[in-house]
């Protein structure tokens, strides 16, 4: 095992002379800062969405519809990017369920076609449809739903009954109910809600008043809780405290962790390779308006943008500092250059993602059965994300961090019951 | 997203400060040491165990077409009865993730679970519900396996169509159903019996170590088998116990359980913890445990052995629950297995810092 000697680290600083040296601290606090950045972005996206959302409100037509739908599209844009400080820092782990849970048993929301079934073995909720029912009573439980407020998605219904597909809240509860369901299998297509779901003159669908207060607490919910977390990141918040809390070692550790976790556990198995294997629509992250590509390359980039401390933020500016990628080139500069490299060839697997999203050709298509050129591309992707966490865990031990790494994680194995609570 | 009910952390504290006091004599197994090690584990564990695996799997494939040739009770219960033993087998080697059962991603086809969104079940149905549309036979065969969800090709599948009641009612009506069935065993069996005999070749990989094999070193290649060890304890306690359980036993969903059609779901707990154990200290020369007291620590190995035999005198006194639920005692009951097995996995991870293994990132991260 390489020890990572005070050499490393002065070779570290000599080689960053300037301004921005790549101590571990100075990597740290501009980690954090990114982190701030992001979330902030994510929080004026959000923001622009609930005005577009206002709009189709206001005057539901096709038109203030397809607004809506391109400002949530571009409000995924820098929360994909949050998602390498997910695994590492709780303060973000245990926050994100409220916004980007997922898979979703959308029945629980809004009406749903035939073929979706009345009911599930893992759900009594699975075809609920809390916007057609005042009142609900399942399995001895009932739930008072006279009113549609933030506080009845957020504190009642989103994992109601300890199942994690009641997901009631959050980006994707809000995909659905501006695309609807996406019935086109792994044929081409998405969703296809029309506006007058939400027309109080011309109902589609009916229930049309409460659909509207759906939409409405669930977006004001969203701003709420990315509110919290950009909050947390500012100089003297929570988030930067638990980071801090940590010394240089496990702040390392924590980047790295977030980096690897996300990469495999996450992206490569469960919202990838787990739709591959299945061939099946269900499996998809953006299963309702088929932008599945894009929150998973911006993952992708987001793993990219901690290791190399750059962040491009939604008005177009470049947040650049002290790096990960230059302690760990102290350390071991073979590692740095492979990682680096890995890192960029997974960006243009998942290019090729998004140009095939571009001719129609989007994620439930790839994935499809039979669909053997398809199926390879999705792989591709697999196989580049896999390599890299091989790589991370070189640059953990490079760095020395891999004890720290066990100890200091809560999202890896979190030593926890479930009876103690 | 998964897991959120976890909340409370405990600790090894205990373990940890013995470990610290053994750790300062504590000397790493050698490359020799890894390699006996890799080799006892090959033939005294895997092959054997995938042997019994695709032993069971031919008399499985068996025993479903003497009962779709001849259909009665009889022939049914013995199906079933076949399944159970096949399953048992597949649950002796469900820890292995390395090797031919990769290959193909054999793993997954042979069980997808957990199933969350009843992918098994929608995807069942509807090709048994296209046999019966369509003019033409349907081909279950070599091209039909290598396009189709993993997800209908494995024992979930089986279990389905020979324990639930309701799919089964479609049988005698459905002259695909038969069919599709025997061609799911045949396709697990001929799997397994690929796993055994690839298993051969495999071994070349266990001779030679540098950048262009396999693996670099011995103890490159014993990681492998060793995050196959300690990995399943926590995903165990988590996905075949705490989930189903749930927070209280209001809560209870047996349902998410693994194999609750068959009734089986601790039975396969049990079959979990008596391989994992036979990995851990059964192996003779060089198992896990002797190499643990050859580093200086043999108080932590006792510990772990005696956790792995008192676990699984526990399971026994469990029964599986009836009509789904529990009563509040078999519930604690169970709940203190799950608490044990978290202990358990806390005591497995920090053996491996006495051999000075590093396990890295699992599957299971992000969950």
């Amino acid at each position: 095992m390489k020890s990572f000697s005070a050499l490393a680290l002065s070779a570290a600083i000599t080689m960053t002379s300037a301004a921005q040296a790549a101590t571990p601290a100075a990597v740290i606090k501009h980690y954090a800062d990114i982190a701030q950045a992001t979330f902030e972005d994510s929080l004026k996206t959000a923001r622009d969405l609930e005005v577009n959302i206002a709009a189709l409100l206001d005057k539901p037509t096709e038109a203030t519809l397809q607004s809506a739908k391109n400002s949530w599209i571009a409000a995924r844009v820098p929360y994909q990017q949050t998602e390498a400080y997910r695994f590492g820092n709780a303060i973000v782990d245990d926050w994100e369920g409220k916004v980007n849970a997922w898979p979703l048993d959308e029945g629980l929301i809004d009406y749903v076609d035939s073929s979706y079934g009345a009911e599930s073995d893992e759900n009594p909720f699975y075809a609920a449809n809390v916007i057609a029912n005042k009142s609900l009573t399942i399995g001895g439980v009932t739930v008072d739903a006279t009113k549609i407020t933030a506080a009845l998605l957020g504190e009642q219904l989103q994992e109601i009954d300890e199942v994690e597909s009641n997901v009631a809240t959050g980006y994707h509860a809000i995909e659905f109910l501006l695309w609807g369901q996406d019935l086109n299998g792994t044929n081409k297509g998405a969703g296809n809600r029309a506006a007058t779901d939400y027309s109080l003159t011309d109902c589609s669908n009916g229930n049309c008043d409460r659909r509207r207060d759906y939409l409405s607490a669930a977006t004001a919910l969203l701003v709420t809780d990315l509110e919290e977390m950009a909050t947390n990141w500012l100089p003297k918040g929570a988030a930067r405290a638990e980071l801090a809390a940590k010394g240089d070692k496990g702040g390392l550790a924590t980047i790295l962790t977030g980096m690897g976790s996300l990469s495999y556990g996450e992206l490569a198995g469960e919202r990838i390779k787990l739709g591959l294997i299945v061939h099946d629509p269900e499996e998809e992250h953006d299963c309702f308006s088929d932008n599945t590509h894009f929150s998973h390359y911006y993952d992708a980039l987001s793993i990219k943008n901690v290791y190399t401390g750059e962040y491009r933020r939604v008005d177009g500016t470049l947040l650049k500092g002290p790096s990960l990628s230059a302690l760990v080139a102290a350390a071991d500069s073979a590692i740095d250059s492979k990682l680096t490299a890995e890192l960029n060839m997974t960006q243009t697997y998942m290019q090729v993602m998004v140009d095939q999203a571009k001719k129609g050709n989007t994620f439930d298509v790839l994935i499809g059965s039979g669909n053997t050129a398809g199926n390879a591309i999705v792989q591709d992707v697999v196989d580049s994300l896999t390599q890299q966490t091989k790589t991370i865990e070189a640059a953990i031990h490079a760095l020395n961090l891999s004890d720290i790494e066990l100890e200091g994680s809560d999202s890896l194995d979190d030593p926890a019951s479930i009876t103690a609570g | 997203m998964m897991f959120k009910f976890f909340l409370n952390k405990t600790t090894g504290a205990t373990v940890l400060s013995l470990l610290l006091s053994t750790a300062l004599y504590a000397q790493a197994p050698s490359a020799e040491r890894w390699q006996a090690f890799n080799e006892a584990v090959i033939s005294q564990h895997i092959t054997p165990k995938y042997r019994q695996l695709a032993n069971q799997s031919s008399l499985l494939e068996q025993h479903i077409s003497g009962y779709c040739s001849q259909r009665s009770e009889a022939s049914l219960a013995a199906a079933k009865s076949q399944f159970k033993l096949a399953q048992q087998a597949w649950q002796q080697v469900q820890h292995i993730q390395f090797g031919p059962v990769t290959m193909l991603m054999r793993n997954f086809s042979l069980q997808y679970w957990p199933d969350k969104k009843n992918l098994g079940g929608r995807q069942l149905n509807t090709l048994l519900k296209d046999a019966q549309l369509s003019a033409t036979e349907q081909r279950y065969d070599t091209d039909f396996f290598a396009a189709a969800s993993v997800a209908v090709k494995g024992y979930p599948a089986l279990e389905r169509m020979l324990f639930d009641q309701k799919l089964i009612l479609q049988l005698p009506g459905n002259l695909s159903y038969c069919p599709l069935m025997q061609a799911i065993a045949n396709h697990i069996s001929a799997n397994t019996a690929a796993i055994v005999s690839e298993w051969k070749l495999e071994l070349t990989n266990y001779r030679q170590y540098s950048e262009e094999h396999t693996y670099e070193s011995s103890m490159e290649a014993a990681t492998e088998i060793l995050k196959a060890l300690v990995e399943p304890v926590e995903a165990i306690s988590d996905a075949k116990i705490a989930v189903p359980l749930g927070s209280e036993l209001a809560k209870m969903r047996w349902r998410k359980s693994e194999s609750w059609r068959s009734g089986q779901s601790l039975e396969n707990i049990r079959s979990n913890l008596t391989a994992l154990q036979h990995l851990y200290s059964g192996v003779a020369l060089a198992s896990t445990k002797a190499l643990l007291i050859e580093s200086g620590s043999a108080e932590l190995a006792e510990i772990i052995d005696r956790q792995f035999s008192t676990l699984l005198v526990q399971l026994k006194a469990i029964a599986e629950p009836r009509n789904m639920q529990y009563e509040q005692r078999q519930f604690s009951q169970l709940a203190q297995v799950q608490q044990q097995l978290k202990q358990l996995s806390d005591n497995l991870l920090a053996s491996m810092k006495v051999l000075q293994i590093n396990l890295g990132f699992n599957r299971r991260d992000g969950d």
